[in-house]
């Protein structure tokens, strides 16, 4: 009898080939010689996303490390709530067309989502401490557009114009 | 494998590959992928670079260079991809899946246009089928997916991050099946996603024959193994 083990609470939990073998590799002498035996790099779309998003999970959660005045001037470190619902997006950006391209913290105070589209246009989702989110889209030779949105209510509507825009 | 329905409707499939390696006389590809990509691009107008980037580290320090090898281009709507590189031709459906006919009949247009531009000689041939498979937490899982790991009796029985692979060779035609099972990030309250992935290569050889009649062939033994993988109590779900 193997028992399914409940599903984790964050996303990380989670390693996709590619990820799993190059770590262990880096930190084994014997797999460094034999690391011939691991899948060299994923063909599939869906594992090159899921690889992706690991990832960005990854950066999520290590935003927590950042102190105060991390900027080098008086920016917030990103506190838990910012970083849960960060990784809530994730998980809900996950399921539609869009690429993030990094999670980076936010000089607001909180934690910042960015994608990059074609002919230069970007965008950027923020979810702050105190709570607030917003979007900004932009890029040289388009107009600027952002407004603060609910998170809570309003993602399928502002994700449905990222990819519109992207 | 007590039964084997011919069509599942509400299949698991998250991403379908028809795909075919290849070789041309050197220094032709690039001309041949170019000419090709400018062919499609009014249906598959997302067209980005594939590089690959190759990294040196020695004790004086490290070296790195980025080169293009090859081109993906996303269809309109982001739900059939092309991707081409080095060696390989690749036609992906992602979810929603709708039928072999319908893949491998785009498949089949594509490889014809990319191969008029040159004399391109395939050397394998292979179908890859990645099902994503969400099964209650706390139940058992052989009663679902047959191949997964056996853990001693001795060892604690609660995994929460799996991932295997296997290479299974496949008698006949002769080939390999890659086996790739991973635990997925949660997305469904009480229950656990996992990731069933199916890859089935075939050489070409001077025997070979006719390469269609291979993928079809292969066709038919991906669904073989497919179903003998899951319970039939998992596959009514899918029906």
């Amino acid at each position: 009898m193997i028992p399914i083990a409940p599903p984790v609470l964050n996303l990380v939990q989670n390693d996709i080939p590619a990820i799993v073998c190059r770590m262990d590799a880096a930190q084994s002498g014997f797999w460094m010689q034999h690391a011939d035996v691991f899948p060299k790099e994923s063909t599939s779309i869906f594992w090159t996303r899921e690889a992706q998003f690991r990832q960005l999970t990854e950066s999520t959660r290590k935003a927590k490390v950042f102190e105060k005045g991390w900027d080098g001037y008086d920016a917030s470190a990103p506190n838990d709530e910012s970083v849960t619902r960060t990784l809530e997006v994730l998980s809900r950006v996950r399921d539609s067309k869009l690429s993030p391209y990094s999670v980076l913290p936010s000089a607001d105070g909180g934690v910042g989502i960015s994608f990059r589209g074609n002919a230069n246009k970007r965008a950027v989702l923020e979810l702050l401490n105190d709570g607030t989110a917003s979007y900004m889209l932009f890029g040289k030779g388009h107009p600027i557009e952002s407004s603060e949105f609910n998170s809570n209510t309003d993602l399928p509507r502002i994700l449905q114009r990222l990819e519109e825009y992207l | 494998m007590a039964y084997e329905p011919q069509h599942l409707k509400n299949a698991p499939i998250v991403e379908a590959m028809i795909a075919f390696d290849f070789v041309v006389a050197e220094g032709e590809l690039g001309q041949i992928r170019r000419s090709f990509i400018e062919q499609i691009q009014v249906e598959y107008p997302v067209q980005t670079p594939i590089q690959k980037a190759e990294v040196t580290f020695n004790p004086e320090g490290s070296t790195g260079k980025t080169n293009e090898v090859g081109s993906r281009c996303v269809s309109t709507g982001g739900k059939n991809v092309c991707a081409i590189s080095e060696q390989t031709f690749i036609c992906s459906r992602l979810h929603p899946y709708e039928n072999w006919e319908s893949l491998q009949s785009e498949f089949q247009r594509l490889w014809q246009v990319f191969a008029s531009f040159g004399k391109v000689q395939v050397t394998k041939v292979a179908v890859r089928y990645i099902n994503k498979i969400l099964l209650r937490e706390g139940s058992e899982i052989f009663d679902s997916v047959f191949t997964y790991p056996k853990i001693a009796d001795g060892l604690p029985q609660n995994t929460f991050n799996v991932f295997v692979r296997l290479q299974i060779a496949i008698p006949e035609p002769q080939g390999t099946l890659i086996v790739t099972e991973a635990q997925l990030p949660p997305e469904k309250p009480q229950f656990v996603a996992i990731a069933l992935d199916h890859d089935l290569q075939f050489p070409v050889t001077e025997e070979t024959g006719d390469i269609w009649a291979l993928l079809e062939k292969a066709r038919e033994l991906k669904n073989q193994y497919f179903f003998a993988s899951i319970s039939d109590e998992l596959m009514k779900e899918y029906l």
